[in-house]
C-alpha cells in the first residue's frame, strides 16, 4: 500500500487544531515580549537581543502554521464553519506577532531609553496584551470543544463570556495608552522629538495587540453564531 | 459435456484457488475501510479491530452471506440460457474471479480507489454479454444493482445525517448531556442490533439451513437485541464525569460512544463480511453447483455450507496476514473523527449494507460508509472533508466496470481455448 486509500483521502486535517497551533505560538511570542521587555527597561542588550530573537523565531513559526492552515483550506473543502471566516482568523492572528516583531525592532535598533515614569505603565500595557491574547488562546482551544459538542450552549455560553472579558481588557488598554500619552505628553519638552514620536509609535503598537485581540474575539462570534 | 467429465476436478480446484484468493484479498484490503472510521474515532484499538473484524466478519458472511452470493452465482446471468454449454458459465465465473482478483491487485498497487463488488458485476457482466449473448445478462437484475450503487451511499448518508443530528438535538444539546448520553446510547446499540438480527435470521440462515418463520424472527431478533441493550446499558452507566467542567463532560460523553462504537464496528463487520463475501464464493458457488450436478445449470440447487465457510476463513486469513497493516495506515490517517461522529457514520453503513445484503444486492462497503461520513459532515460533525472523493468514486465506477469487463472477457477465451469448448 503505497498511496493513501481512498478512504482516508476523504478526511484532511482539522483547521481547528492548526488554528490552536497558530495561536499557542502567537500567545508565545506576547509572553516573549514582556520579558523582552523587561530586560531593556533595565538595559540589559544582551538579554533583550536574545528575546527579541525568539520572538523573530516564533513569528516564523505562527507564519508555518499559517501557511499550513490556508494549504489545509482548499476549494471543496468540506467544513462545519465558513472557511472565509477560518482564513480571516489566522489573519487577524498572525497580525500580534507582527506587532511584538515591531516594537521589539525599534526598542532594539534605536537602544531605546523609557523615561523612569513610562516604564511600569508600558509593562502593564503589554501585561494586558498578553491577558488578551490568552483569553484568545482559550477562545480557539474552546472552539474545538465546541465543535465537537454540536454547537451546544453551554460552549456558546463559554466563549461568549471569554469574548467579553477580552473586550473589557481592550478597554481598559484603550484608557491605559490615553494614561501614557498624557504621561509622555509632561515629558515631551525634555526628551529627544524624535525618541517621543517613535516612542509614540512604538506604544501604539502595544495597545494593537488587545485590539487585534477583540477584534479576533468579534470574528469568532460571528462565525459560531447560527 | 465432455469437458466437464474430463476437467471437473481440475476446473473446480482452479475456481476454489481463485475463490479463495479474492476472499484473501476482501480481507486483505477492503476490510480496512470497514474498521478504519472506528479505529480512527478512537472508539476502538487497532488490535480490537482486528479480533472484532476476525469474529464479525466471519459471523457476516456465514450467516447472512447467502443472499448476495446467490445474486453474484445466478442472479447476473441468466442461467436458463446457458443449459446446453454449462462449460461457457465455468470458464466465465473463473474468468471473472481471475479478472477481478488481477485488477484488483494493479489497482491497489497503485492506488486507485476501485471496488471489488464494481470489479467481480463487471467481470460477469462483461464475459457473459461479449463470450455469450447480450441476452444471457439479466439486464434487469443488473440495472437494480447499479441503481443500488448510487442509492446506498446516499441512504447511508441521509440515514446518518438523522442519527447525527439526533445525536446533537437529544443528547449533546441536552441540559444534562452525560445522563442523556447513558440514556441515548443503548437504545443506538438495540437499533443496530434488532436490524441486524432481522436481516440474518430473515434472509441469511436459510443460506445454512436454518429457517426460521417471519414471526419467530422478529421475537429473537427482540430478545437479541434488548440483550444487547442491557449488556451496554451497565457498561456505559459506570462512565462518569472526573469533574464537572465542560471539557471533562465533552470527553465522557465521548468515553460513552466510544461503548458504542464498539458496537458498532462489530456491526460493520458483520455487515461488510456479509456483503462482500459474495464477491468471492458467488462465482465459485456458480461453478461448484455446475460441476458438482455434473454439468446441470441448476438454478435451484442448495448452496454447500462449505462455500460461505471457505469465504469466511480467506477473509480472515487475509486480514491476519495482510489487512491488518491497512487498517493501522487507514486508522492513524483518520484522526479528526470523534466517537460520536465516527458511530453515526458507521452505524447508518453498516445498516445500509445489512439492509442490501438481506435484499441480495451486492454493494460497495467503501462508498456506503464515505456516503455515511458525508452525511454527519452535512451534519457539521466532523472538521473537514475532502469532497474531491465523491469525484474520485465516480471515476472509479467509469474504469473499473469496463476494466473488470475487459479482463474477464479475455481470461474467458483464453480458458475456452486451453479447455476447448
Amino acid at each position: 500500500m503505497a498511496k493513501e486509500p481512498l478512504f482516508s483521502k476523504l478526511f484532511r486535517e482539522s483547521p481547528f487544531s492548526l488554528l490552536k497551533k497558530h495561536m499557542e505560538v502567537v500567545n508565545q511570542t506576547v509572553v516573549t515580549l514582556s520579558d523582552f521587555f523587561a530586560a531593556a527597561l533595565v538595559g540589559d542588550w544582551q538579554a533583550a537581543e536574545t528575546h527579541r530573537n525568539h520572538i523573530g523565531d516564533l513569528e516564523h513559526e505562527a507564519d508555518d502554521y499559517k501557511r499550513q492552515l490556508r494549504m489545509s483550506l482548499p476549494r471543496g473543502i468540506f467544513l462545519p464553519v465558513h472557511r472565509t471566516d477560518l482564513l480571516e482568523l489566522v489573519h487577524l492572528q498572525d497580525q500580534i506577532p507582527n506587532k511584538a516583531k515591531d516594537f521589539s525592532g525599534v526598542v532594539i535598533g534605536r537602544q531605546t531609553q523609557f523615561p523612569d515614569a513610562l516604564g511600569a505603565p508600558i509593562a502593564e500595557l503589554i501585561a494586558k496584551g498578553q491577558a488578551s491574547t490568552q483569553r484568545i488562546l482559550d477562545v480557539i482551544v474552546e472552539l474545538e470543544d465546541l465543535f465537537r459538542s454540536g454547537f451546544s450552549d453551554k460552549e456558546q455560553v463559554m466563549i461568549e463570556r471569554l469574548v467579553l472579558e477580552v473586550s473589557d481588557i481592550e478597554d481598559s488598554a484603550d484608557s491605559d495608552r490615553v494614561k501614557i500619552h498624557d504621561l509622555m505628553r509632561g515629558h515631551e519638552s525634555r526628551e529627544n522629538p524624535l525618541d517621543m514620536i517613535f516612542l509614540y509609535q512604538q506604544v501604539a503598537d502595544l495597545a494593537a495587540v488587545s485590539d487585534i485581540g477583540q477584534e479576533i474575539g468579534h470574528r469568532v462570534l460571528c462565525m459560531i453564531s447560527r | 459435456m465432455g469437458i466437464i467429465e474430463d476437467y471437473g476436478s481440475v476446473l473446480l480446484i482452479i475456481a476454489v484457488v481463485c475463490g479463495f484468493l479474492m476472499a484473501w484479498g476482501v480481507g486483505a484490503n477492503d476490510v480496512a475501510n470497514a474498521m478504519g472510521t472506528s479505529v480512527g474515532s478512537k472508539a476502538i484499538t487497532i488490535k480490537q479491530a482486528i479480533v472484532i473484524a476476525a469474529v464479525f466478519e466471519f459471523a457476516g458472511a456465514y450467516l447472512a452471506g447467502g443472499e448476495v452470493t446467490s445474486t453474484i452465482r445466478k442472479g447476473i446471468i441468466d442461467p436458463s440460457i446457458l443449459a446446453e454449454t454449462p462449460h461457457l458459465l465455468v470458464y466465465g465465473m473463473i474468468a471473472s474471479l481471475f479478472a477481478a482478483a488481477i485488477w484488483l491487485l494493479v489497482a491497489t498497487i497503485n492506488g486507485w480507489p476501485v471496488s471489488t463488488t464494481h470489479t467481480i458485476v463487471g467481470a460477469i457482466v462483461g464475459f457473459a454479454a461479449v463470450g455469450i449473448s447480450v441476452e444471457s445478462v439479466n439486464w434487469g437484475k443488473v440495472g437494480s444493482i447499479v441503481a443500488s450503487w448510487v442509492v446506498s451511499p446516499v441512504l447511508a448518508g441521509t440515514v446518518s445525517f438523522v442519527i447525527y443530528m439526533s445525536v446533537r438535538r437529544f443528547i449533546l444539546g441536552s441540559k444534562t448531556p452525560v445522563q442523556a448520553a447513558r440514556r441515548g446510547v443503548p437504545f443506538y446499540i438495540f437499533l443496530v442490533a434488532f436490524i441486524i438480527g432481522m436481516v440474518s435470521m430473515v434472509k441469511g440462515l436459510k443460506h445454512v439451513g436454518l429457517s426460521l418463520s417471519f414471526e419467530q424472527s422478529i421475537t429473537y431478533s427482540l430478545i437479541f437485541a434488548s440483550g444487547l441493550t442491557l449488556f451496554s446499558w451497565l457498561l456505559v452507566r459506570r462512565i462518569k464525569p472526573s469533574s464537572n467542567s465542560a471539557h471533562d463532560e465533552i470527553m465522557t460523553i465521548e468515553r460513552i460512544f466510544g461503548v458504542l462504537g464498539i458496537f458498532t464496528a462489530c456491526a460493520m463487520a458483520f455487515a461488510h463480511g456479509s456483503n462482500d463475501v459474495a464477491n468471492a464464493i458467488g462465482p465459485l458457488a456458480a461453478v461448484n453447483s455446475v460441476l458438482s450436478s455434473g454439468g446441470m445449470v441448476a438454478s435451484e440447487a442448495m448452496m454447500p455450507k462449505w462455500l460461505l465457510l471457505l469465504g469466511g476463513v480467506g477473509i480472515v486469513i487475509g486480514l491476519a496476514t495482510y489487512g491488518y497493516r491497512v487498517i493501522r495506515t487507514i486508522g492513524s490517517n483518520i484522526t479528526e473523527l470523534t466517537p460520536s461522529s465516527g458511530f453515526a457514520a458507521v452505524l447508518a453503513a453498516a445498516a445500509t449494507v445489512v439492509i442490501a445484503s438481506g435484499a441480495s444486492l451486492p454493494i460497495s462497503t467503501t462508498h456506503t460508509l464515505v456516503g455515511g461520513v458525508l452525511g454527519v459532515g452535512l451534519a457539521h460533525g466532523v472538521a473537514a472533508l475532502n469532497l474531491r472523493v465523491i469525484g474520485t468514486i465516480f471515476t472509479s465506477w467509469v474504469v473499473t466496470l469496463p476494466a473488470g469487463a475487459a479482463l474477464s472477457i479475455i481470461f474467458f477465451y483464453v480458458l475456452k481455448g486451453i479447455f476447448g469448448g
